[in-house]
């Protein structure tokens, strides 16, 4: 499972964003997204488009945490969001690993991933790495976004921190990939 | 006075004379305060450590009164007490902290506070400018409430960090050292 | 501001619907426009495009002439379909019932059309060379005037847009199970081949451009084509009925020495001779003969007489043709040019009875010429057989089956043998799965279909009826009856279409609250009919139309739905069904489902801006990918449209998105000038100083935040070039703050 973590300011501002893999079940915790090296841009795009979920979502639904809210299903990646309560909003991009078997899908293009991919690794197992949509999985992302929470309030507490701004703090950025580590 | 009279002293003190304030608020202000000085001086921290003790050092020259009047402790016989006093009580009632005393040198005229917490500091990143790590002193207005407050009761003093945590040093150290005793002038009140 | 209406330069040619421009299509191609002809030209002869005069080949920039208000109206008609939902089949088509009209017509029944060796050469002599089938086929495309078509509870209803479809019986070769012949592979071969012919031969003069009366720019022309080809599928299946002929024209000439004989010869060739149907095909159906009489040669009062005749031995199906046997040239005064088929299989497409060759020269290779008066002869032939006999042949043959077949199935005798049936089934499978797995027997497993006479098979056929006649709602209901049944019996194929047509037929039945429409019942057969389609038995064909419709309807019901629509549509680029073009094409769809998604009144949020944008952009970089700057600039430009509303200043907060935007900016724009053989070299701007005045004035009129950044970028033309204004581009940005009103207007 590749990961990719987003921290959008209300107004879709970027404040800090990270790419990391799973370090469960013997993984390396470096990401391998499916999306060609050359078109990385793919996961803001994913990303973004799933603002459009993440504002109706808000509207519809108390909880800071929002689950599994998008999937764009050509590359198999799914959207799990959290909302602060000042409208910051959380992103996590997460990618089941592309399967070896995939090529057949003549998987050249960017629209032409998987969903078979998706369905097939479900099958293997239901650890959080594997699955994406699982109540494990979405306990564990839960679980990573509470911790990134409580890191990013004390983070924007810092006096030298201007709202809006982009989040360069390297403490923060290690807690982040430390809660990953911990939970995804 | 020995050092575990003084933390009594302190935890009384802290219980029962004490408003308490919400510790956000105080660390927020304060952060602003430095926040705000090294925007004015265009990042120039030497200036911005200039400017914090020399609002220290105002602030301090009324805190003692208060910490006097409150504490109602005597006069410190020596340099030591004094050291005590500052760590165990005058910290604790306003901060609810108590920094280690130590590293003294033999003659008794300079020690080391190492704070474990700081609560001017939670949340505290420094600006990461590159300069911002070796110059600035965050909580340099520390030394200037000392310098101020023992002025008030006939001790001239030096005082400067030597190392903060916000810096990725290992501890939070200022250093203070008695430049001399002023004689000539008493205290307005005293027991 | 004024009305996309008033200002000029944009106001529609008097051809076009008074009310809607369409310049949409022209912003697809955009080197088309009707009031620059010399670029069409410059466009059609390569040669000249070596020396165009700058202005005009930078006003032409797609990125500039695509219209804003065209493209509002595109995004914002699928709210017309809701609003106008009480009644959203009533023949009345507005925009977004364009595409759903589209597959209604897709569905249209076939007549046969078997005509005498004589009646092949008069009609031969007129210059078609494939006889009268040739000749009448274009027509039956389209029946004119209203048809009236009753339901099962009798109620009537009026269509503007039925059609028939005319197949030829005597060339026509029944292979059995003749799915896979045509593969998807083929529309895409029809999707390049367009693609490339267009850029050749100048846009929008062909098939491109949509044939409806009234057509909102909705979806994009060759989409339009795409779907076309893929729901022209011509070989006649066992597990569905829609290709197998309703009924049949017999048609001889006043040139027949034996008239009557002939008929009757031709008849029997139908029935039991060489022309007979397959074994799965229900070998009953109406004849309907014809008499073509030549006005030119022979005697009206002889041909009267043998009409007479005909009438007292076949009864009420007949007709009579006057033709006129010699061949019409366009320079005769009543000359009409036949019309093109609409709807060609993707083979014919490809043997070149495509409309494209036509386009390159169209006085040597054309559709012959007719004359007037054959055009109304066979016109009326069409509207005869089909209002009158046809329809109601149809009619009471599902008013027969529903009563004989489907309500026993339906009243309680029927369930209970369907439960005693399925019973049955499970009883004998277990027993001995060897045998035929179903309990029906009447499925035969090794070759693949129901006798025509099973009841599962007029069942389905009665559906198929049901369906043609748009009767959705009873279609829909029996459809449901035979999903379980071919599902016991093991018939997947059949299984596959029972339960695509029962999701398609009740997405097409007209629900007062689409808002309360279930759509996980939809969701369930789809789904099943694509395993069924391809797991089961690998039809990647009907896979694909059963995605595309099912993403289509699905679009059409507006709401929710458009993401599910945009979810199967998705599913079928990811099965690997469609080749490259239609890939992009399909992010396209995709686009437009999204952005057919729009918020709650008054609310921010609830629309899909940023995921319509996002695939339209994806969709540019694919067009670029395959040498397309033209269409990849169309395409961004939707993507702009589409992000202005949620980006500020048209800068997308992500720093890497916004990098990949500027590159495909600058390789669009820099391709299309290659492509239209301009040099992109910088000094260009020389000659444009004189403009400098308009493209001050087309800056102050752009509203529209997004437009700066587009106009910023650094490229070889400097943002003079590029606003260059042509009086057109002026009206546009003249009226550009007022698309994305339309747009929220829900």
């Amino acid at each position: 499972m590749s990961y990719y973590f987003t921290i959008l300011s209300p107004s879709d501002a970027p404040l800090f964003n990270i790419a990391f893999g799973t370090s469960k079940s013997g993984g390396d915790g470096i990401a391998r997204f499916r999306f060609p090296d050359s078109a990385q841009y793919m996961n803001q795009f994913v990303i973004h488009s799933s603002l459009d979920i993440v504002e109706e979502a808000q509207w519809m639904n108390g909880n800071m945490y929002l689950k599994h809210i998008d999937t764009y299903p050509p590359a198999a990646a799914y959207i799990s969001a959290f909302l602060t309560p000042s409208g910051t909003r959380f992103l996590l991009l997460h990618q089941p690993p592309q399967p070896p078997s995939t090529s057949s899908t003549g998987g050249s293009s960017l629209l032409s991933s998987s969903f078979s991919g998706a369905s097939s690794s479900r099958a293997s197992s239901s650890s959080v790495a594997a699955n994406p949509t699982s109540p494990q999985t979405e306990e564990a992302v839960r679980q990573f976004m509470n911790e990134v929470y409580e890191n990013y309030v004390k983070t924007i507490m810092s006096p030298f921190y201007r709202q809006g701004m982009e989040i360069r703090s390297p403490v923060f950025r290690t807690k982040v990939t430390a809660a990953g580590r911990k939970w995804l | 006075m020995s050092t575990t009279k003084a933390s009594r002293i302190g935890e009384e003190l802290w219980k029962t004379r004490v408003d308490k304030i919400n510790a956000e608020l105080v660390t927020l202000t304060y952060g602003t305060i430095v926040a705000q000085l090294c925007q004015d001086y265009d990042s120039d921290y030497n200036e911005v450590n200039k400017q914090l003790d020399k609002m220290g050092y105002n602030i301090g020259m009324r805190l003692i009164e208060d910490f006097l009047a409150k504490s109602n402790v005597g006069r410190c016989a020596n340099f030591r007490e004094t050291a005590d006093m500052i760590a165990k009580v005058g910290f604790k009632i306003f901060l609810n902290i108590s920094p280690t005393v130590t590293n003294w040198t033999s003659d008794n005229n300079q020690f080391s506070l190492i704070f474990e917490e700081n609560p001017l500091a939670d949340f505290v990143e420094l600006p990461d400018d590159g300069r911002a790590q070796d110059e600035l002193w965050f909580s340099n207005i520390f030394c200037g409430v000392l310098r101020g407050a023992l002025e008030m009761v006939q001790m001239q003093i030096e005082a400067h960090f030597v190392s903060d945590v916000l810096r990725g040093d290992d501890t939070t150290e200022m250093r203070v050292s008695l430049v001399r005793y002023i004689e000539d002038e008493m205290p307005p009140e005293e027991e | 501001m004024t009305s996309p209406g008033d200002a000029p330069p944009v106001k529609p040619p008097p051809s076009f619907s008074p009310t809607i421009p369409r310049v949409a299509s022209k912003a697809r191609y955009p080197e088309h426009h009707d009031s620059s002809p010399p670029l069409e030209s410059d466009l059609v002869d390569p040669s000249i495009s070596s020396t165009p005069s700058l202005p005009t080949a930078t006003s032409e920039l797609p990125i500039r002439s695509a219209s804003p208000h065209a493209r509002s109206l595109r995004s914002s008609t699928p709210q017309l379909a809701r609003s106008t939902l009480v009644s959203p089949l009533d023949g009345r088509f507005d925009g977004s019932e364009d595409i759903r009209s589209l597959i209604i017509r897709s569905f249209s029944p076939a007549v046969g059309v078997y005509a005498s060796e004589d009646t092949d050469n008069l009609v031969r002599e007129k210059g078609f060379k494939h006889g009268f089938w040739e000749l009448i086929r274009p027509f039956g495309e389209n029946v004119p005037g209203k048809l009236v078509i009753r339901d099962s509870v009798g109620s009537s209803r009026g269509w503007e847009d039925y059609g028939v479809r005319f197949i030829d019986l005597a060339g026509r070769d029944w292979d059995i199970a003749g799915a896979g012949q045509e593969s998807p592979g083929q529309v895409e071969e029809v999707l390049q081949r367009q693609l490339n012919s267009v850029f050749l031969d100048g846009p929008l003069t062909g098939p491109l451009r949509p044939k409806e009366s009234v057509s909102y720019p909705l979806a994009s022309p060759l989409y339009k084509l795409f779907l076309r080809r893929l729901l022209s599928a011509a070989s006649a299946t066992p597990h569905e009925t829609f290709r197998h002929p309703v009924a049949s024209v017999i048609a001889i000439s006043s040139r027949n020495a034996n008239p009557l004989e002939s008929l009757r010869q031709l008849y029997a060739d139908t029935s039991n001779g060489h022309r007979r149907l397959p074994d799965w095909a229900h070998p009953e159906y109406l004849r309907y003969y014809v008499l073509v009489h030549d006005e030119d040669r022979d005697d009206i009062a002889e041909s009267t007489k043998l009409f007479d005749q005909m009438k007292r031995h076949f009864g009420l199906h007949c007709h009579l043709l006057r033709l006129r046997s010699s061949q019409c040239v366009s320079s005769d005064d009543d000359s009409v040019q036949t019309p093109l088929c609409e709807w060609l299989s993707p083979s014919e497409h490809l043997m070149g009875m495509g409309e494209k060759e036509t386009l390159v020269d169209i006085d040597t290779d054309g559709p012959p010429y007719l004359f007037d008066s054959d055009v109304v002869a066979i016109k009326s032939l069409v509207r005869e057989l089909v209002a009158q006999s046809v329809i109601p042949f149809m009619e009471s043959r599902v008013a027969v089956w529903n009563d004989q077949v489907a309500s026993r199935r339906r009243g309680i005798s029927g369930r209970f043998m369907s439960m005693s049936r399925r019973w049955a089934g499970f009883g004998s499978s277990s027993r001995s799965s060897g045998i035929s797995g179903g309990a029906s027997g009447n499925y035969d497993t090794t070759r693949g279909f129901y006798k025509p006479d099973a009841p599962e098979a007029i069942l389905r056929k009665m559906a198929d009826f049901a369906f043609m006649l748009r009767d959705f709602k009873l279609a829909a209901s029996t459809y449901e009856l035979l999903r379980s049944d071919f599902g016991n019996d093991k018939a997947w194929r059949h299984h596959a279409g029972a339960h695509e047509m029962c999701a398609i037929s009740t997405l097409l039945n007209p629900l007062p609250s689409p808002a309360k429409f279930k759509l996980e019942g939809i969701d369930q057969m789809i789904d099943t009919a694509c395993y069924s389609y391809l797991t089961r038995c690998s039809d990647s064909t009907n896979a694909l139309r059963c995605l595309t419709l099912a993403g289509e309807l699905l679009k059409s019901r507006g709401g929710s739905a458009t993401e599910d629509a945009a979810r199967w549509t998705m599913r079928a680029m990811d099965q690997g069904l469609v080749g490259p073009v239609g890939q992009i094409l399909f992010s396209e769809r995709i686009s437009a489902c999204y952005a057919s998604r729009t918020a709650p009144t008054g609310a921010k949020w609830g629309s899909r801006h940023r995921k319509a944008g996002m695939w339209s952009l994806l969709a540019a970089d694919q067009w670029l990918k395959i040498g397309k700057p033209a269409l990849a600039s169309a395409s961004l430009e939707e993507a702009e449209r589409f992000y202005a509303n949620v980006l500020d200043d048209g800068i997308f907060p992500m720093p890497e998105m916004q990098t990949f935007v500027d590159n495909l900016r600058h390789h669009v724009r820099v391709e299309y000038l290659e492509s239209r053989g301009l040099d992109t070299g910088e000094n260009q701007s020389a000659p444009l100083s004189s403009t400098v005045d308009t493209e001050e004035t087309s800056e102050k009129l752009d509203k529209r935040n997004h437009r700066r950044s587009l106009m910023g970028l650094p490229a070889p033309l400097d943002p003079g070039g590029l606003a260059l204004a042509s009086p057109k581009g002026q009206g546009f940005d003249g009226n550009e703050d007022q698309p994305n009103d339309d747009f929220e207007r829900a």
